[in-house]
């Protein structure tokens, strides 16, 4: 295998094949404080991209409730205890069983029978009264789940055929959907399970990106229409070369409020979260990289309100359906701008308020409950 | 001695109703071949291949060559341990065409392919240029392979239609199949089946088919695939497809029918004078096995005997 450098794990890792960074990589970051799990951007996806014959139990996005939900289920579980029997300080590449490309498992049919296995339930009971006495200890929260089109995909390297490529003008990761043979070495090799078999076509299918959408400069389905804006869709520049106004180069890689799902498996994802506030931090450090990512990342998200810069980048997120590649911010606004400088969008730190009389003498009526 | 002609004659006559109109018997013996051979094949000519009948007594009239498999463990993924350990090969022509008869034990019949269930699955593999055999392991660069596969899956689609998802899973649905449920069509106690989409819109809607996967073929006549590979991972689907086949699972064994022109004007096929190669490879659903997760066979000579 190849020695590549993983940003994420700060070291080179071992993949087959070189390391070939594309121009820019399409990236989104997930504000999952914000989500509220109404799986908008999964019927969004469900109705743009599979509803066709075999892709009746595809989510190629998901929202799950943590800690006991998971589509495919368990599909965190089953890796992460492998990982662990075989050293979790090494990637799945560096572990990979005899024969294998990468460690991976295949998941059974019933796997894919409960989509919303765990829905809204919380680590623990909540105990009578607990509510009256301030913040209870029973924890749970949403996790949106998308393919992370990663730097170093599994899918695509565990592929025999070579029929999953990854864009080189933005590293998009698709399935080549005339070249596919069916084997689903992609389907075990990815571990967070976002490649999916179609038992009519017999091919394996993936989240495309909305490709369509991205190329001519607009946001995926799934954050256009999330409606508590949790998303921010982009490209990420070279990981040595961040550029401070470009919001995911700045969320990501400047600021480090957003992380990576599971970086230890060694993929090097590229969706990042920033991490729910409120749980857990054990259960944290093993989802989005250790005690010192999580604990900074929290620490800068609970200090937005306080780092303008940091806070008109967060209030950037669902204000266009345009890509922002470049953003500022001034005193009362945070501008964004699409990849030939033209204001896509303009949102000001405080709303305006306007408090219109009880009484509308023009119309002669009462506005008793209109904000 | 005459009761027992006449008990094969009626075999023949019954023979010759699946699939073939014309009577169909070995032209050299009637008699059954008692030559048995573990490094090379031997056909015998008839005058016609009972495609359609691997339990036709013509086929007995070849000799029975014993194969090894061996599990595919010389490239990632491997197979790791196999479970079909042997195959029976007999080999019957005519002045066009070639045929194969490969039978196995396998104690499970896989012909659905779905989630983490895959099909079992047989191929033959021809050098194009014998006098230089290229690499057993689906040819090298240069040294093309001929290959002809053959799917439970797609014996499921010729026989009984192509295999749905309501085949599979019955209570699946989405709620709009676009293009397909449309006014009073769109209330329906079960989900639309695959012929019912007329529309060609619909069938945008199904990936590999909008992309002309060539293996997606909801119309197929014989339930083999010809391709073409210059070693591991290049397996290309001829554009002419030229070979047939026929598969059957009784008594706990899979009986595949594999024919191929002997002399086609299509470049990528082999061309079968008096002798050639072939390999084999076998894949048991049960076990998990597809693509390189497969057992194979090397290089065994065939013989066209006069």
């Amino acid at each position: 295998m190849a020695k590549v450098y993983n940003w994420h794990l700060k070291r080179k890792v071992e993949y087959p094949y070189e390391e070939a960074r594309p121009k820019r990589q399409v990236a989104w970051v997930f504000d999952i404080n914000k989500c509220i799990e109404c799986q908008t951007c999964t019927v969004a996806c469900k109705t743009t991209w599979t509803s066709g014959k075999g892709q009746e139990y595809m989510l190629w996005n998901n929202v799950e409730t943590k800690p006991y939900g998971g589509y495919p289920l368990g599909w965190d579980i089953n890796i992460l205890k492998m990982h662990k029997e075989k050293g979790n300080d090494r990637t799945l590449f560096e572990v990979s069983p005899d024969g294998e490309v990468v460690l991976g498992y295949l998941p059974e049919d019933e796997d894919y029978m409960y989509p919303n296995f765990g829905e809204d339930v919380c680590y623990g009971i909540v105990e009578k009264g607990a509510f009256f006495n301030g913040i209870h200890q029973v924890w749970m929260f949403y996790l949106a789940r998308i393919c992370n089109h990663c730097t170093y995909p599994a899918c695509l390297a565990a592929c025999p055929r070579k029929a999953i490529y990854k864009r080189k003008e933005d590293g998009i990761v698709l399935v080549d959907q005339e070249r596919c043979r069916g084997y689903r070495e992609c389907v075990k090799a990815c571990p967070y399970k976002k490649v999916f078999f179609n038992a009519f076509t017999r091919v394996s299918e993936k989240c495309i990106a909305c490709y369509p959408l991205i190329e001519r400069g607009e946001q995926p389905r799934c954050v256009q229409t999330c409606i508590g804006k949790i998303r921010l869709q982009g490209f990420l520049s070279h990981p040595n070369n961040p550029r401070p106004d470009n919001p995911l180069d700045y969320l990501v890689y400047i600021k480090k409020v957003a992380l990576p799902l599971y970086p230890q498996f060694g993929l090097e994802p590229n969706v990042y979260y920033i991490p729910p506030i409120h749980v857990p931090k054990q259960f944290l450090y093993q989802m989005f990289g250790g005690k010192e990512m999580v604990d900074r990342a929290i620490k800068t998200y609970l200090n937005a309100k306080n780092d303008r810069k940091l806070l008109g980048a967060m209030l950037l997120f669902g204000s266009t359906n345009k890509i922002i590649h470049r953003f500022r911010v001034d005193k009362n606004y945070a501008y964004g701008y699409d990849d030939k400088g033209n204001l896509i969008s303009k949102v000001p730190f405080k709303e305006p308020v306007y408090i219109r009389p009880l009484y509308d003498k023009k119309r002669d009526v009462y506005r008793h409950s209109i904000p | 001695m005459l009761k027992r002609m006449a008990l094969l004659s009626i075999i023949l006559i019954g023979c010759a109703t699946v699939g073939e109109k014309k009577e169909i018997r070995p032209s050299t013996s009637a008699k059954p071949s008692t030559e048995t051979y573990t490094d090379r094949i031997i056909s015998v000519k008839v005058d016609a291949i009972p495609i359609k009948d691997p339990n036709s007594p013509v086929w007995l009239g070849a000799p029975l060559t014993t194969l090894n498999i061996t599990p595919q463990n010389i490239i990632t993924p491997k197979q790791g341990k196999g479970t079909i350990k042997q195959i029976k090969v007999r080999s019957i022509y005519t002045d066009s065409e070639l045929g194969i008869l490969i039978t196995w034990k396998d104690e499970t019949k896989d012909v659905y392919d779905y989630s983490d269930h895959f099909c079992d699955k047989v191929a033959v593999q021809f050098p194009l240029d014998n006098k230089n055999l290229p690499s057993f392991m689906m040819g090298n660069m240069g040294g093309r392979v001929h290959i002809v596969e053959w799917k439970a899956v797609w014996q499921e689609d010729v026989e009984r239609g192509y295999v749905d998802i309501n085949d599979i899973y019955p209570n699946y649905w989405t709620d709009v199949y676009w293009y397909v449920n449309s006014g009073e069509d769109s209330v329906r106690l079960e989900p639309p089946r695959i012929e019912e989409f007329k529309d060609p819109e619909a069938f945008k809607f199904i990936p590999a088919y909008a992309a002309r996967n060539s293996d997606m073929k909801i119309e197929r006549s014989w339930p083999v695939m010809e391709y073409s590979a210059e070693g591991f991972g290049t397996l290309t689907p001829q554009h002419r497809q030229d070979a047939k086949g026929w598969g059957i699972y009784e008594n706990g064994e899979w009986k595949v029918v594999i024919v191929v022109p002997r002399s086609a004007s299509d470049a990528y096929n082999t061309q079968i004078y008096d002798k050639t190669s072939v390999a084999f490879a076998v894949w048991d659903g049960s076990n998990k096995d597809r693509g390189s997760r497969k057992g194979y066979t090397m290089w065994i000579p065939l013989e066209l005997r006069k």
